[in-house]
């Protein structure tokens, strides 16, 4: 496995496969979680993970549909792309930086 | 001076006419009571309007006044909030139907500062549901309907704080308290043509306002002018024991030069033609009396993905409670209704890898931005979207090349956005000041000056038909 995310594929996938086969193509896309609204490219079939991982969230609302499921999962993978771009070819963060903790802007 | 010339009035000509004694508080109040009742539903620009309080705080205002007691500059004007902010005896709904009945005992420290100033509560103002933390795509994502522009109600006011920028916009209060995570000021200001000013992050407290994410939240005022919104920013800000990020430091100004701003560079790349013109038109009143140095290049970040990771994380722990009851599925939008999933999946390791970008980004913010007063650039890259269409099938040709909004939230500076302009469809469109940490007054005095220079600040948008429906 080279990291958690190729972990939690494996373990989740063949569980999700039944869904994704019923699930129903073609919901469009939704926006990101920002607070002011911008454009997503158009999602390709989610992966099998998230849609495991969807699928998970029915233990909070048994009335989730398949068709919201499958927006869900596709969430879950623009988030993942979105993890995958805040640290391009692993080049960016070194093992030493910190994140910000509490967060406080200097005055000139 | 008529009813409509004393409602659009900024805030400093009510504060003369109340001196003079032209005018009272009361019936200042009473004259935006009527307005908020007649004209709030044509934007569904209200949630709430606090009748009696606002009469007694009025009366209150006229009794000091009466007495010689003038608190400052804000002493009788009423104004309204966004409603994420606590008030005392009226709902606080965050937007949203789950939270439709939420009520809390006591006042949000800048809905008590800025009555101990001496201004008057009004409303309660509309605003996007929790804020747009859970990622909706169109308008109507709001316990009160889609926000309307009061520049053309078939378009969107903006948000999250859609009813604070149309309120301000129409006259219905004479200025209000939007909030800001990414974008939520900057978005209905531009979007309803008028002032919006972001303070720096810290700058003031969030007491007693809806959380959405902890280390982006900002508060700030919407106003019709940069001389208002300073005025209001100095009464609202400060420490607060009850906000551990809310610090007091004091405004800088720029004294005994030019101020120096920098153009941020592709900003007007893949913007709408009005968009590109009138910023063009902008920088050359602005280079009446400030030194402008072209292609300031932004730092190159992840600025999206970051801003995104942080609110989906924060914004997960902040609604768990929320998501964990099923109750996300009462939210008025489809995506907010799936969106709250999708957020409590994010991974804690991008989460901290983002805020370890952010630690980044200031430095090389400070170091790409640290010589000038202000970066410019459009704020937002078309005029307002239209109501009933999804975001992203809005627009297509002009998504921008650059925006200062994600960089500007992340790294916790300073903004202030203003119209220049209207473009298609009679929309306003907008310049944004980005500055340095705690420098709010320079950009506020760099919008000054141009606002000194033009009138698109001043004008007003048509005046709405009235049905009995909206009535």
């Amino acid at each position: 496995m080279r990291n958690r995310k190729d972990f939690l594929a494996a373990v989740t996938a063949s569980a999700a496969l039944a869904l994704a086969a019923k699930a129903q193509a073609g919901a469009g896309p939704s926006a990101p979680p920002n607070a002011t609204p911008s454009a997503v490219p158009k999602a390709q079939s989610p992966s099998a993970a998230a849609l495991a991982v969807a699928v998970a969230m029915r233990r909070f609302d048994s009335k989730l549909s398949d068709r919201e499921i499958e927006t869900i999962a596709r969430g879950i993978d623009d988030n993942a792309k979105a993890g995958g771009a805040l640290n391009p070819r692993k080049k960016r963060l070194r093992n030493w930086d910190e994140p910000v903790t509490t967060f406080a802007v200097e005055s000139e | 001076m008529n009813d409509a010339d004393l409602a659009f009035s900024n805030v400093a000509s009510l504060q003369a006419l109340m001196t003079k004694g032209a005018v009272s508080s009361l019936e200042l109040t009473e004259l935006y009571l009527d307005r908020l009742e007649k004209y709030g539903p044509v934007y569904n620009a209200v949630v709430t309007i606090v009748h009696e309080r606002a009469r007694a705080e009025a009366r209150r205002a006229d009794r000091e006044r009466a007495a010689g007691r003038v608190r400052g500059p804000l002493h009788g004007v009423p104004y309204g909030v966004k409603d994420l902010l606590a008030a005392r005896g009226a709902p606080t709904t965050w937007g949203a139907a789950p939270y439709r009945n939420q009520h809390f005992d006591f006042d949000a420290t800048v809905v008590r500062r800025l009555g101990h100033a001496g201004a008057v509560l009004l409303a309660k103002l509309a605003m996007v549901e929790l804020a747009g933390g859970f990622g909706y795509n169109d308008a109507d994502a709001s316990l009160t309907g889609p926000g309307k522009t009061p520049w053309n109600t078939a378009f969107w006011s903006g948000g999250s704080s859609s009813g604070s920028g149309a309120a301000v916009a129409a006259g219905l209060v004479a200025f209000a308290i939007g909030s800001e995570t990414s974008g939520s000021i900057l978005f209905p200001a531009t979007s309803c043509g008028v002032t919006g000013l972001r303070p720096t992050y810290g700058r003031v407290s969030r007491h007693g306002a809806m959380a959405l994410c902890w280390t982006l939240d900002k508060l700030g005022p919407m106003t019709r002018s940069a001389a208002d919104a300073e005025l209001v920013l100095r009464a609202i800000a400060g420490a607060d024991p009850s906000d551990e990020t809310a610090v007091a430091r004091p405004f800088a100004t720029v004294r005994g030069r030019r101020p120096r701003i920098g153009i941020l560079a592709k900003s007007t790349q893949k913007t709408m033609p009005a968009v590109k013109a009138n910023f063009e038109k902008s920088l050359a009143v602005l280079a009446g009396f400030c030194d402008l140095v072209p292609d300031v290049a932004l730092p190159d970040h992840p600025y999206d993905a970051a801003v995104g990771t942080i609110v989906n994380a924060e914004g997960a722990s902040a609604f768990r409670a929320l998501i964990e009851s099923g109750r996300a599925r009462e939210l008025r939008s489809a995506d907010d209704r799936t969106g709250g999933y999708v957020a409590y999946a994010t991974l804690a390791v991008d989460y901290i890898d983002a805020q370890r970008q952010r630690r980044q980004m200031i430095a090389s913010f400070e170091q790409a931005f640290g010589r000038y007063d202000a970066i410019v650039s459009p704020t937002l890259s078309t005029v307002a979207y239209p109501i009933g269409a999804p975001f992203d099938k809005t627009y297509p040709k002009y998504p921008g090349v650059v925006s200062l909004i994600s960089p500007g939230n992340l790294t916790g500076v300073p903004a202030l956005g203003f119209p220049n302009g209207f473009g298609d469809n009679g929309l306003p469109t907008g310049i944004a000041l980005l500055g340095r940490p705690f420098c709010e007054a320079k950009l506020t005095q760099i919008a000054r000056g141009y606002q000194a220079r033009t009138d698109f600040h001043r004008k007003r948008p048509p005046i709405p038909v009235v049905t009995s429906e909206a009535r």
